[in-house]
């Protein structure tokens, strides 16, 4: 039963680090920039998510808002610090966005104060037995059904819809995809928007489990989903997605019987270290 | 229908192509040979778009298209079969198409469909497969089939035969011959000249950027000593 209930809290885990490294994987497949200042946008949520649900007292309406808003912030970041920079090394970029990122970080303690802010009345914390002698918390439940409804809608999105095929051949070859007409600005402005509500998501839902937002929330996500999407083989969502849900898993499976040599993050580390060693390529190469 | 004028083009301070200038009628097949590094595919990426020019006018049935971007003259009727096709290796073939037709609405969908898998009735049953898993020929028809999508006035097509199986390089061909009939005007870049020449109604000799040669495909096919002559 341990073993069970490991593993679903490591699932749980694993759906909030998918959510949150898909949009990271998203902005290098298109762009080839490794976007650390994604994890802002995640921060931004879950801040989000804590004061419109204090404000409201509708957690549904704090969820939407921070979507909303991370998913424009995401857009913003584009236009006003990667799009300037783009005919130039990926490296300067990369700069900007780890400036970007640590200002962030600066600017959620300015406004919001060093010691963070939690839910006045959290919600979804009831305790619902899903096995016998397994309780989950309403919370933990509502993670992982936003992640399957969020990644599956993005799924449709990509794979079904006219605007997906167009985004897919833009990271394809993106002057043969201008060749054809698509707009290639607004697809990078729908890649950071949807990249954004998702870490945006992935904010609320932390920031739910935790019932705690802080300046430096977005520090260990933000490490750990260039890791991730590095053993997910840049750019490749599904490679991306396994590897999150793997990472989750081992964690959890981690801090039990190896807790006493290392701790989750180090555990976590370790792994992708592993892994990286036996397949550099990342889990799913491509042929 | 096509008119160049003087085109001068190249990336940053390196000008590959200068004051080269040739037309195009409707429905004629223009082939433009010469030697690797003489400034063909740089002559049609910027037909395409995909090169700003620096110089020159390019104007479409009197239309100036010289300052147009690439998106803008697909819209023109421009249509890009590029070197080494660059199919979307990870779209199925399927979706291939459908980017070709991104610019039409989804009614004219099923009969731009039909019309390219009349020319290649073989994408018909990779329709579901990766292009990147096709053969280097069925890329070539794909390519091919994703600019007709399009439906355009002018198809540009950079190195048809190049890599190909001998039998690819005939279905190519057949499917060329076919454009042809229906009216299409074509750019034609080759380095294996002799079977472009056959289809040729003009030919343009480029080196180092500039025209050496321009004749019609008829003089171009009697005298083969001329084209020779042009290539190092
Ligand atoms: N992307 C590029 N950047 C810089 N120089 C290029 C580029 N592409 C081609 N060139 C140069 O432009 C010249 C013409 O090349 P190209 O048009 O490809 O010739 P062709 O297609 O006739 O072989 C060559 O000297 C080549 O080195
Ligand atoms: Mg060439």
């Amino acid at each position: 039963m341990l073993a069970l209930d490991l593993l679903i809290q490591g699932l749980v885990q694993g759906a909030i680090y998918a959510l949150v490294a898909v949009g990271l994987t998203l902005v290098y497949g298109l762009l080839r920039i490794l976007h650390v200042a994604h994890a802002a946008l995640f921060t931004l949520g879950g801040y989000l998510g804590v004061l419109v649900t204090n404000a409201t007292g509708s957690f549904a309406l704090a969820l939407a808002v921070a979507m909303g808003v991370a998913g424009v912030a995401g857009i913003a970041v584009y236009r006003l610090a990667y799009r300037p920079l783009l005919g130039r090394s990926p490296l300067i970029a990369l700069i900007a966005s780890i400036g970007l990122f640590i200002a962030s970080e600066e600017a959620f303690r300015i406004i919001f104060g060093a010691h963070g802010l939690s839910y006045v009345t959290p919600p979804l914390q009831a305790q619902i037995e899903i096995a016998p002698g397994i309780s989950l918390s309403l919370a933990r439940i509502a993670v992982v059904v936003l992640a399957v409804v969020l990644l599956s809608a993005l799924g449709w999105l990509s794979l079904s819809t006219r605007t997906g095929v167009a985004w897919r051949a833009s990271v394809s070859d993106p002057p043969i995809a201008q060749a054809f007409g698509i707009d290639i600005e607004r697809v990078r402005h729908l890649n950071f928007f949807v990249g954004s509500a998702l870490a945006g998501a992935a904010g609320v839902m932390v920031a739910l489990l935790n019932n705690l937002v802080e300046p430096t929330m977005g520090a260990v996500p933000s490490y750990k989903a260039l890791a991730i999407i590095v053993l997910g083989g840049l750019g490749n969502v599904r490679g991306t997605l396994v590897a999150a849900l793997a990472l989750g898993v081992v964690e959890s499976f981690g801090t039990i019987y190896a807790g006493h040599l290392l701790d989750r993050d180090a555990i976590a580390f370790a792994f992708l270290i592993l892994v990286l060693m036996l397949r550099p390529q990342g889990l799913l190469a491509r042929s | 229908m096509l008119a160049v004028e003087g085109l001068r083009s190249g990336y940053g301070s390196i000008v590959a192509v200068d004051g080269v200038s040739f037309g195009v009628g409707a429905g004629e097949t223009l082939v433009l040979v010469g030697p690797n590094g003489a400034g063909k595919s740089t002559t049609i990426m910027t037909l395409a778009g995909l090169v700003a020019p620096l110089g020159g006018r390019i104007t479409l049935d009197g239309v100036d298209v010289t300052g147009a971007d690439a998106r803008a003259r697909v819209g023109h009727g421009i249509a890009l079969v590029p070197e080494g096709r660059r199919v979307f290796a990870d779209l199925t073939v399927s979706e291939n198409l459908l980017v070709g037709a991104h610019r039409l609405p989804r009614s004219a969908l099923a009969s731009g469909r039909a019309r390219v898998l009349d020319l290649f009735p073989r994408l018909g049953e990779r329709s579901r497969q990766l292009a990147g898993s096709l053969s280097g020929g069925e890329q070539q028809m794909l390519a091919i089939g994703r600019a007709i999508m399009s439906v355009p006035r002018l198809l540009l097509v950079d190195e048809l035969s190049l890599g190909l199986m001998p039998r690819a390089v005939d279905d190519c061909y057949a499917a060329l011959a076919a454009l042809q009939r229906d009216g299409l005007s074509i750019v034609l870049v080759e380095q294996s000249t002799e079977r472009a020449l056959g289809v040729a109604d003009a030919v343009v000799a480029l080196d180092s950027g500039h025209v050496t040669w321009t004749g019609t495909g008829l003089e171009a096919r009697s005298n083969p000593g001329l084209l020779s002559a042009h290539f190092a």
